[in-house]
């Protein structure tokens, strides 16, 4: 019984003389994950053909397109996102400025936001342009499903013929900002 | 530290082939062995939580810059919930016993963190790696019968036959494939997923299309209920001289086979995604669902209930042990009395097959026996998590009830959160010469 009571007492002695340094688990709460993701969004490459007006037609001067772009599909995007960067590149190889006016809408085409417009002047073939939307100031922007993109001429007045040379190249990514709590 | 430790029954679990020299025993149900340890290399629950001046973000982000891939956190627990033996003859001790273990590790996937982390702007051209996500979950039950059987007055043998019962297992391993960004040429940006290839096995989680959510289901199928395996332990002591010996084992060397209960998820493919290329054209082709279409074609993710073997993490042990210091004698189960010395020391090495390579662990150690029931050990151990471990174990017996509790790592008592590893055992028993 003696040796009992011995190692018990040891073992005792040992564990309750074992400790820790103060520890503060509730700061946990207060950390947030930041992580920041770049992603392609879209881009094309168009001839100034384009803008030539068909046989006996009108004189073109803008053309459209509006594309289906979820960048909000998943929930966690959704919910979590607190910035975004939009970034555009533009490579004009044509001897005419234009503009580039993108909108974006919800999923009955209700316009949510409007980039301020990218004015290309002719032959610039580093344009850049940057727009950092706010997601708190924008709420509504994680709404949107779609892309308008609308091209206009500056000069409407000198058609474009089919023997124009030329090419735009246009490029567009979102840098996106997410804060999570663990 | 157990390990061939003041003969206790269950020294037998690490090693069948140790010597023992009582004519039965009987492990107190639940209580004959528990055990608990949890490691992670690397860093410590005070590098994060400690209550200090700098905020848990620095803190989150020093550990995450200072872990590696091949860093991992380990759990082990052990309930032995029932173990008995008995001497069958003069030379041969047959024991066997049921206990439940829980053995987890999880490497520490360090671009995954990263990348949840931080995200993957500041790091343009790095290939953050698929093949870090490498884990292993087990939660399971092993009935056991075992063999002792003194050759010799230089030998004793011994084996073990185990039937695992599986009531959870999580296992993923050999992933391969990377993410990258770069900068790109028709897009700001091109986005790689190269030669993907991930495979998520589970067992025991979902049943039935259902999670299984009821502690008392795993419980349960660890008794035979579960998805069934065997496995063998193998051991030996050999007398060199009559104060030094060395021992020997190989542990768990066994699979379980699991075809019950199971869901695996399996990926696999390449992807480059640059944004989406489209025409000022009267169509009405829809972009975003051909970039779905071609993501779920070249990115194939499915579903299956193959069945799969998963091995046991063997586990080696090899000891010398000299023994010297003041003669004693003990009884014996033949009524005769051994020999016996007060004190050993001696060195051990233990390793464990794990899935991305063998654990190590060296010890030197020094047991001393204040009388025939007292046994102490001293160890001093060099491993993964540090190496200044040093355990304590307590062997004592009064009149047919054995007790034996060991701590680790007693010199980061004084601030347990500090340290990378901490593990416990301790059991009661009865012992019967």
């Amino acid at each position: 019984m003696k040796s009992l009571r011995l190692s018990s007492f040891l073992l005792s002695l040992i564990l309750f003389c074992s400790c820790s340094q103060s520890l503060d688990f509730d700061q946990i709460e207060s950390y947030t994950i930041k992580p920041t993701i770049p992603a392609s969004l879209a881009f094309f490459k168009i001839a100034a053909a384009n803008f030539s007006a068909p046989a006996g037609g009108p004189i073109v001067t803008e053309i459209t397109k509006i594309i289906d772009f979820k960048l909000f599909e998943s929930t966690f995007v959704r919910e979590n996102t607190v910035s975004l960067d939009f970034e555009f590149e533009v490579d004009n190889k044509f001897n005419r400025s234009f503009t580039v006016e993108i909108l974006l809408l919800d999923a009955n085409d209700n316009l949510i936001y409007e980039f301020k417009d990218l004015k290309i002047s002719a032959n610039n073939l580093n344009f850049k342009q940057k727009e950092i939307i706010n997601i708190a100031a924008n709420q509504n922007i994680i709404n949107f499903t779609k892309a308008w993109f609308t091209i206009s001429l500056d000069d409407i007045s000198t058609p474009i013929v089919t023997s124009n040379l030329g090419l735009i190249e246009f490029k567009s990514a979102a840098v996106i900002y997410l804060e999570t709590s663990l | 530290m157990l390990y061939d430790f003041a003969g206790l029954p269950q020294t037998l679990l690490l090693n069948p082939g140790l010597e023992v020299n009582y004519k039965y025993h009987i492990g107190l149900p639940l209580l004959s062995g528990v055990s608990s340890e949890i490691g992670v290399t690397s860093f410590s629950i005070a590098d994060i939580f400690a209550a200090d001046s700098r905020t848990i973000t620095d803190k989150i982000s020093t550990v995450l810059n200072a872990v590696s891939s091949s860093d991992y956190l380990k759990i082990n627990s052990q309930i032995e919930v029932f173990s008995a033996g008995f001497r069958f003859d003069q030379k041969t001790y047959v024991s066997f016993g049921f206990y439940q273990e829980l053995d987890a590790i999880v490497y520490l996937p360090k671009d995954a963190l990263t990348l949840a982390n931080e995200g993957n702007l500041a790091y343009l051209n790095k290939a953050f790696s698929i093949s870090q996500l490498l884990y292993k979950l087990d939660v399971l039950g092993v009935i056991h019968a075992g063999i002792t059987r003194k050759i010799n007055d230089q030998l004793t043998l011994g084996g073990r036959f185990k039937i695992y019962s599986s009531a959870l297992n999580l296992e993923s391993s050999d992933n391969s494939g990377t993410f990258t960004t770069n900068l790109g040429s028709n897009n700001i940006y091109v986005h790689y997923l190269e030669n993907i290839s991930t495979n998520f096995k589970t067992s025991g989680l979902i049943k039935n299309t259902e999670y299984v959510n009821d502690a008392s289901t795993y419980l349960k199928n660890t008794f035979l209920g579960g998805n069934l395996g065997v496995g063998v332990d193998f051991g030996l002591t050999y007398h060199i001289s009559p104060q030094l010996k060395f021992s020997g084992s190989i542990v768990d060397v066994g699979f379980i086979n699991h075809k019950k209960d199971i869901k695996n998820t399996v990926t696999s493919g390449s992807f480059t995604f640059e944004g989406i290329e489209f025409e000022f054209d009267p169509s009405n082709r829809n972009y975003w669902e051909e970039l779905e279409t071609a993501f779920k074609e070249q990115i194939l993710t499915t579903n299956n209930n193959e069945s799969y073997v998963s091995w046991r993490p063997a586990k080696l042990n090899a000891a010398v042990k000299y023994s010297f210091g003041e003669k004693r004698s003990k009884h014996c189960y033949d009524n005769t009395f051994k020999e016996f010395y007060t004190d050993a020391f001696g060195a051990q090495l233990y390793t464990v097959f794990r899935p991305l390579r063998q654990q190590f662990a060296l010890t030197g150690f020094y047991e001393k026996s204040f009388s025939n029931k007292v046994h102490a050990k001293v160890t001093y151990t060099v491993d993964n998590y540090s190496y200044y471990n040093i355990g304590v174990g307590i062997s004592t017996q009064v009149g047919k009830i054995n007790f034996y509790g060991i701590l680790d790592n007693i010199a980061e008592l004084s601030d347990i959160s500090n340290s990378n590893n901490i593990s416990l055992q301790f059991g009661f028993n009865l012992l019967f010469n």
